[in-house]
């Protein structure tokens, strides 16, 4: 007999009552002889003399415990199950008891007192013990799961350490098995002795915590639009970089690779185009501090993220959440065994959709043609260079990689004990790009620890550093951009000469410059460092109440080198171009956060007080430096690796920049009976950006949901077992895309004369204020069949006002732009998700797919103009884009191809005059003048899909998974500025050209390669062709920039909807019981197939590409001919002890 | 309890932080309103810097367009006429952009330096009226009238007349008279230099003998004219003090370099212009009336008809003429005596004219016969050629042209739709209005 009694107001007597008796306790505690009187204790302290006095051990793996709450219980020779059922009565917590174990967890009800203190009831009916295991899918014991033998009522147990059970219950019974997050199965008994069961995880479980501003709340409370994902979700393939793997797994997001430049970050949109300056790119918050830019966090230490889409759940990020935020929560450390999870995966990658250049006879022959088609209209002589002993070269091969390969490797711990958690981890990842020599690794740490000093107070510490390696080529820059100029190098020359020198541009025959001497002949290479930290604490001096101070720093160092050789015979001698030039960026930003929290009940009423305050600074500098070139032995020699070694050094870019952000910020979260929950917040900000009279802008915003299915009217039914109807309305701003010192006038020095200093005025201050949007978004989420499968759907619509942007100004203000707020546009969009489980047996099969359609529009621009044509240089396509009043931001404007001129009585007469022909582009012509010019530029479509989204398949059989993701987009439109436009491209067909010298010393015109494409299905005659002109070389056309047939117009717009299987991945999980005497807890083998098949009607690499990710900017979805995105198959292996 | 409040007040208030945010300014800029009248002389400066970029970005257009050039080596363009002849012509927004943002600086510090005492406000305001006459010059003579701004203003400005845009030069040039000093360096514009561009103002107005009598003035001032290819080369040398220089801006810099030869003779195999064929062969060739021309070897390559040696060839000027010590540092020269003598010379006609272009051939050739008289026509051909010869690469022959009417030299020209008039350009009008800007005669509305 073992007797506890104690109450609140006599401690003492506890201890000393308790220390007598301990003596006693021996043998006893296991029997079932527990008596227990308490008075009004907090649950901590029953819990803690468990513990203590009688060996107990409890995990607690729930927030949901209230562990203050005052308890009273009073049971004579009762056991501990029945102890604790009256200590956590009317806590949504569950418990099982495994020897001096105990195990907490959350419930999806209550805890009744009831079932525990009864009696056991006298069992009438004849039982039948039935013994089974009861494991996830990946053969790992679910512990604690409930078996609640159903019908006839006998007790219900909860699973041991290894997931076992033993129950009683008719030969005819069922059996009920749940499991927090897991869908609830229910098994006939139907005579066996043994039933093993497998629960699986619940796609979405309404009681998933879910992270939101400053906190963190139940899905089941949210009353705005926030999409959870958790990493677990994503089926790891490897490889993946967080946010790309987002793409299209969340309504209203638009997640797009802009090339395959190894390291270059996706174009992420959420609901539609949010800014026409700037990138409208969202703003990412990792562990709840805001990232400068795109995050750069290991994929496997993400615990879950979530993208805040409408204004209640943004707003609290008040001016930078006009394109809504993306929450990143990483990984924790809980009390219990340590963990240590690793993985490898390696593998290769290739290019999934090739150009094909023409060889030298097509070449040869196309071009002849472009002389005679030169000469046939003009009458002359013209002749076509072919050097003797022409090679046949495929420049393409000799710069990129036929297999690029990939590879990486991470390692995590984690654990903790009573007061302290941590989690700790270092991760890698190589990947070569398609270039010869370019790629990028990256390392990267993170070290998470939480200690409690006191009851009331936690300290937390979370570091992480990253490191990254970009190994680049002349690829993006405008002058030499080694891609194209392979492409379009002759086939008939190769890099080198006999003698092994290298073959350059002009004087070596070549038209391009070579792009195999600049990729030997160069080390370009960018080491990125970024460091950041927080220390917070959290002081709970009462209950309900949390104050959390923080600072954050964030530090990135990033150094830039490039070093030609005495052998880069084109730019090494050339001044600017540096034999050695070293550049340091360093940005350094801190964020200094103050929290106050308060929740509590009152009756039905759960209510959450939030108020904080904010102030960040950010500081950026630039620092470089460069030495002389190698002329005139300026630069010795290219063994030296420091600029030092030259004559002279010479500035590189120099510069600073900054800003300041202060907030205040506040929201309240009530929650009636679980059935009406309103969200209210309020930010104010204030920017160094906008002028002192404009510096603060106020974001207000509000929510309601309404839990239709917790109502008493909602008829119990096995279909609908969840609705929530949801609504909201808010403001957020922008401060994107425009300087930090636009709001000032300012004078810069550098401007000297004759040696003597001097000043200029460059800048006039510009009034400008906050760029604002009100959205509003009505929602529902319905679950069926008790959450088998679930439906989601929003429609938002928003209106953003102030758009800032650098207007066009004529220029005697002096100026050709300048910063403000011009117009107004709107976004209206409808998103829906739908997903479940199609097969529920041995066989599995969840699928679930989702759609967002938006559209966008301009409602006001300028006054004087309803269009503002973005300006862009031939070389990228010239200007093609445009902003117009009631047109979609991205919208396409340019000439619209109407064909080829089959006869050349079909040719006006003033385009007649002007040299074109029969087998020339036929433009539509607007004004209908008989002339060609930008007067007759029309809206043609944009670059923004109409809708997107994707489509998960997870197919499952024991320990077999069979995962397939799939995405689509439809609607939108790229633009090839790959094929031509201006003076070069694989379509130009005769039309870039260069004068070189030949290898005889002579000086002729040479013409820049094209596709095979080009060469083989060009316009030879009535009918061969409606969409590739003939070939022509310059001259035949007069009154143009550069030339008739490659205008800028939509013979290079391309249709950029596809739907692509994304990625495949077959995964095996090796049954734990082949696994315990190894003591791995799991171990998981893979094959996966990213980027496997696209099907598009786009001719270049990706349908995706694009030069910029902002969708107003002159560049944005225009193929330049970057490195492609690749199709890669990777092999790995993932093991957890 | 209480220290726990103290602690979070303590930090609340250390955190509120609103006077660090009025804190924030940039580093490599000052912020206008700190700029006192001290500073009027680095304002000065910093202007002659900006001018030294306006001269280099409009340098080739008098060349380009008047075929002197062909595209060099990895360039090649379809029409080289067809570049001004329509709205959207980029040579023209580009040069009606260069010159009105420029003269919103240089009206900028007319201002600050109208009305103040000091040398150095002198200068400012002399250097202010004599910057800003050659800006509406060179507006004039591409686009005809323009909007005249007197000062700064954010506001659109209707068009002027024609005329009234002379009018407005010639009473700069004036007030720039008056207030620079006598010339004292050639890098620095002196009366000397108002008094040439002036001259110069008068030829295309017709006030010939206005312009004779100042280029007159410049003759008889301390500038000698070279007489040998190497003399002749100096003047386009980094440091030169060549005393023929009237005025050359000293482009001297070590970042944002202003490279002249960067469009004609590139070292990495693509400069975007050489010397025509038609004149590499013959435009120094010995006539009649002169022979020996001593620019012909310090203009062309004997080893290579791709390439202009006048001025530097790449980063060392290695295949310049003469050896210029700092290529990336070379003046750009504006104003030269030989300007004065053939200005001078096409002012007074053949009468009185044959004389100066004869003083001046003397120094350019080895030897000089010309005839006592010549007719109008013949002796305008003697000139234009002089003025090519002089100034080849230096981007003054197509204005040549258009000053004298004499498109029938071209044969490309004569008998087309050429309009002389370069069209305003589309993108401005699109801005300002089509009322506000009305279109140039012969281009579509």
């Amino acid at each position: 007999m073992f007797i506890i009694s104690l109450t609140n107001n006599d401690r003492m007597k506890k201890y000393l009552f308790l220390s007598a008796l301990l003596l006693l306790v021996s043998v006893a505690v296991h029997a079932q002889n527990l008596s227990l009187d308490l008075k009004d204790v907090p649950v901590r302290e029953v819990i803690e003399t468990l513990q203590r006095e009688l060996g107990f051990s409890f995990v607690i793996k729930t927030n949901e415990i209230d562990l203050d709450r005052k308890v009273s219980v009073s049971v004579k020779d009762a056991d501990i199950n029945t102890i604790l059922s009256q200590v956590l009565s009317g806590q949504k917590v569950t418990f099982t008891v495994d020897g001096q174990t105990v195990q907490v967890y959350k419930a999806e009800k209550p805890l009744e007192k009831e079932t525990a203190v009864a009696a056991p009831p006298v069992v009438q009916v004849p039982q039948h013990v039935v013994r089974g295991r009861v494991t996830d899918p990946a053969g790992e014991p679910l512990i604690g799961c409930i078996v609640v033998p159903g019908k006839v009522s006998t007790k219900a147990v909860t699973t041991d350490l290894d997931g076992n059970y033993s129950v009683s219950v008719p030969k005819n019974g069922t059996l009920e098995f749940s499991y927090i997050g897991s869908h609830t199965i229910v098994e006939e008994v139907a005579g066996r002795n043994v039933i093993n069961v497998v629960l699986r995880q619940k796609v979405e479980s309404l009681d998933a915590v879910m992270v939101v501003g400053y906190g963190s709340t139940s899905k089941r409370l949210v009353s705005s639009s926030i999409a959870s994902v958790s990493l677990d979700e994503i089926e790891k393939g490897a490889d993946i970089d967080p946010v790309k793997a987002l793409q299209g797994r969340v309504t209203g997001m638009s997640v797009s690779s802009s090339s395959g430049i190894p390291g270059t970050a996706p174009r992420v949109i959420i609901r539609g185009v949010s800014s026409i300056s700037g990138n409208s790119s969202p703003l990412y918050v990792v562990d709840g501090i805001p990232a400068e830019s795109y995050p750069n966090v290991n994929a496997n230490d993400i615990e879950s993220m979530e993208v805040l889409k409408d204004a209640s759940a943004t707003a609290i990020y008040g001016s930078r959440a006009n394109s809504g935020v993306i929450l990143i929560t990483t990984k924790s450390g809980h009390k219990g065994n340590t963990r240590v999870q690793a993985g490898i995966y390696g593998g290769g990658a290739m290019v999934s959709h090739d150009i094909i250049m023409a060889n030298t006879a097509e070449y040869t022959n196309v071009m002849g043609v472009a002389v005679d088609n030169y000469n046939a209209q003009q009458n002359a002589l013209e002749t076509l260079y072919v050097p003797e002993n022409p090679a046949d070269f495929d420049w393409m091969a000799a710069v990129s990689r036929k297999i690029a390969l990939r590879s990486g490797a991470s390692v995590s711990v984690s654990g903790g004990d009573a007061k302290t958690r941590f989690y700790s981890s270092v991760g890698y990842e190589n990947e070569q790009g398609y270039l010869n020599t370019t790629g990028f690794k990256k390392v990267t740490g993170r070290v998470k620890l939480s200690h409690d000093i006191t009851k009331w107070l936690e300290m937390n510490i979370n570091t992480s550093i990253a490191y990254g390696r970009y190994d680049m080529v002349e690829e993006t820059d405008g002058s030499l951009k080694i891609l194209r100029a392979a492409r379009e190098e002759q086939p008939w020359y190769t890099p080198v000469y006999e003698d092994n020198s290298w073959r350059v541009m002009s004087s070596g025959g070549l038209a391009r410059h070579n792009p195999v001497m600049i990729i030997a002949e160069e080390d370009y290479y960018v080491n990125k460092y970024q460091l950041q930290g927080t220390v917070s604490a959290v002081f709970k001096p009462f209950k309900g109440f949390k104050y959390t101070p923080s600072l954050s720093g964030y530090s990135i160092y990033d150094k830039t080198i490039k070093k030609l050789t005495e052998n880069n015979l084109e730019r090494g001698y050339k001044d600017g171009w540096a034999a050695l030039s070293e550049q340091k960026d360093n940005s350094f930003r801190y964020v200094f956060d103050n929290i106050v929290q308060y929740d509590n009940k009152w009756s039905e009423l759960t209510f959450s007080i939030l108020g904080g305050h904010s102030f960040e600074k950010y500081e950026y500098e630039t620092f470089g430096a460069k030495s002389d070139n190698y002329t005139n032995e300026a630069f010795p020699s290219s063994s030296f690796n420091l600029i030092t070694a030259g004559t002279s050094i010479y500035p590189g870019s120099i510069g600073y920049n900054a800003y300041a952000l202060e907030s205040w910020f506040s929201r309240m979260a009530l929650n009636w009976a679980d059935r009406y929950i309103l969200n209210l917040s309020f930010r104010a900000d204030g920017s160094s950006r906008f002028p002192e009279d404009n510096r603060y802008g106020f974001f207000p915003a509000g929510s309601l949901a309404w839990i239709v299915s917790n109502e008493k009217f909602f008829p119990v039914n096995p279909v609908a077992t969840e609705l929530k109807l949801r609504a909201s309305a808010g403001q957020t701003g922008s401060m994107n895309g425009i300087s930090n010192w636009a709001a000032m006038s300012l004078v810069a020095a550098g401007s000297p004369y004759n040696g003597s200093s001097g000043m200029r005025i460059t800048q006039t201050a510009q009034n400008i204020r906050w760029e604002k949007a009100s959205k509003f978004d009505f929602g529902a989420d319905v679950e069926f069949f008790s959450g088998r499968m679930n439906l989601g759907t929003d429609v938002f619509y928003s209106v953003t006002e102030g758009l800032l942007y650098p207007r066009p100004v004529v220029s005697t203000t002096g100026y050709t732009s300048l910063t403000s707020n011009i117009g107004t546009m709107d976004n209206f969009g409808v998103e829906a998700t739908l997903g479940g489980r199609i097969f529920d047996g041995p066989v599995k099969w969840d699928l679930s797919g989702n759609f967002s359609w938006s559209r966008n529009r301009l409602l006001s621009l300028l006054d004087k103009t309803p269009i503002i044509i973005v300006e862009n240089a031939k070389l990228y396509g010239g200007n093609k884009h445009a902003l117009i009043v009631g047109k979609p931001v991205s919208a396409w404007y340019m000439l619209r191809m109407d064909g080829i001129y089959q006869y050349d009585s079909d040719v006006p007469e003033k385009l007649y005059a002007k040299g074109v022909r029969a087998g020339d582009v036929k433009y539509y012509d607007l004004d209908n003048n008989g002339d060609i010019d930008d007067n007759d530029r029309v809206y043609c479509g944009k670059a923004t899909p109409d809708f997107f989204g994707g489509v998960t398949s997870n197919l499952s059989w024991k320990g077999l998974e069979l995962n397939v993701f799939c995405q689509y987009s439809v609607g939108g439109k790229v633009f090839s500025a790959w094929k031509g436009c201006g003076m070069e491209g694989t379509e130009s067909l005769g039309l870039s050209s260069g004068s070189v010298t030949t290898d005889k010393g002579k000086s002729v015109v040479q013409y820049y390669n094209v596709s095979k494409k080009a060469a083989t299905e060009y316009w030879r005659g009535p009918g061969t062709s409606n969409s590739m002109p003939r070939p022509v070389i310059t001259g035949l056309h007069t009154g143009w920039d550069y030339d008739y047939n490659i205008l800028t117009s939509t013979r290079y717009l391309e249709d950029a909807s596809y739907f692509r299987i994304k990625n495949i991945t077959l995964a095996y999980n090796f049954p734990g019981r082949w696994l315990e005497k190894a003591h791995v807890s799991g171990l998981r083998i893979y094959a996966t197939v990213d980027n496997a098949y696209t099907f598009t009607k786009h001719e270049g690499y990706d349908p995706e590409a694009s030069m910029s990710a902002g969708p107003a900017s002159a560049t944005y979805a225009t193929d330049f001919g970057y490195e492609p995105m690749m199709r890669s198959f990777l092999f790995g292996l993932d093991i957890k002890f | 309890m209480k220290k726990l409040l103290l602690v979070f007040a303590a930090a609340i208030a250390a955190s509120a932080c609103s006077s660090m945010i009025d804190d924030i300014a940039p580093k490599n800029y000052i912020k206008a309103e700190t700029l006192s009248q001290e500073d009027i002389g680095k304002l000065c400066n910093g202007m002659r810097y900006k001018m030294e970029s306006v001269v280099k970005s409009i340098w080739y257009r008098g060349d380009w367009l008047s075929e002197n050039f062909t595209s060099g080596p990895g360039f090649d363009v379809a029409d080289v006429h067809a570049e001004t002849q329509s709205a959207a012509s980029s040579i023209a927004l580009s040069d009606w952009r260069t010159l009105f943002t420029t003269l919103n600086e240089v009206n900028e510090l007319l201002r600050r330096s109208s009305g103040i005492d000091g040398v150095k406000a002198k200068e400012a305001l002399g250097n202010a009226y004599f910057f800003r006459a050659w800006i509406y010059y060179n507006l004039v003579i591409r686009f005809g009238g323009v909007p005249i701004l007197k000062s700064p203003t954010m506001d659109v400005v209707p068009f002027s007349k024609e005329e009234d845009v002379w009018a407005f030069i010639i009473t700069d040039l004036q007030e720039a008279i008056n207030v620079l000093p006598e010339h004292y360096s050639i890098y620095y514009p002196g009366k000397d230099a108002a008094k040439l561009l002036l001259a110069r103002v008068y030829l295309w107005r017709g006030r010939n003998s206005d312009a004779a009598s100042l280029a007159e003035e410049v003759i008889k001032s301390r500038h000698v004219l070279n007489n040998t290819a190497e003399d002749f080369a100096k003047m386009f040398i980094y440091g030169t003090e060549n005393q023929e220089i009237v005025l050359a801006l000293a482009n001297i810099r070590s970042t944002g370099y202003n490279l002249i030869y960067d469009s004609v003779n590139d070292v990495d195999g693509s400069w975007n212009y050489s010397p025509a064929p038609k004149y590499y062969g013959s435009l120094y060739q010995d006539t009649p009336f002169h022979s020996g021309d001593i620019r012909k070897e310090a203009t062309f390559s004997e080893a290579d008809a791709t390439r202009l040696i006048k001025f530097p060839n790449g980063g060392t000027g290695m295949n310049q003429f003469i050896v210029n010590a700092k290529a990336s540092n070379s003046p750009l020269v504006m104003f030269r005596l030989a300007d004065a003598y053939l200005i001078r010379a096409e002012a007074l006609g053949p009468e009185s004219g044959l004389k100066v272009l004869k003083e001046f051939m003397e120094h350019r050739y080895s030897s000089v016969t010309l005839p006592s008289s010549m007719g109008e026509k013949e002796y305008q051909n003697l000139i234009l050629d002089e003025n090519n010869r002089e100034f080849f690469g230096e981007g003054r022959r197509w204005f040549d042209i258009k000053r004298t009417g004499r498109t029938d030299l071209y044969d490309t020209w004569n008998g087309r739709d050429f309009l002389l008039y370069w069209p305003i350009p589309q993108k401005e009008r699109d801005i300002a209005g089509k009322d506000v800007y009305p279109q140039n005669n012969g281009y579509s509305d």
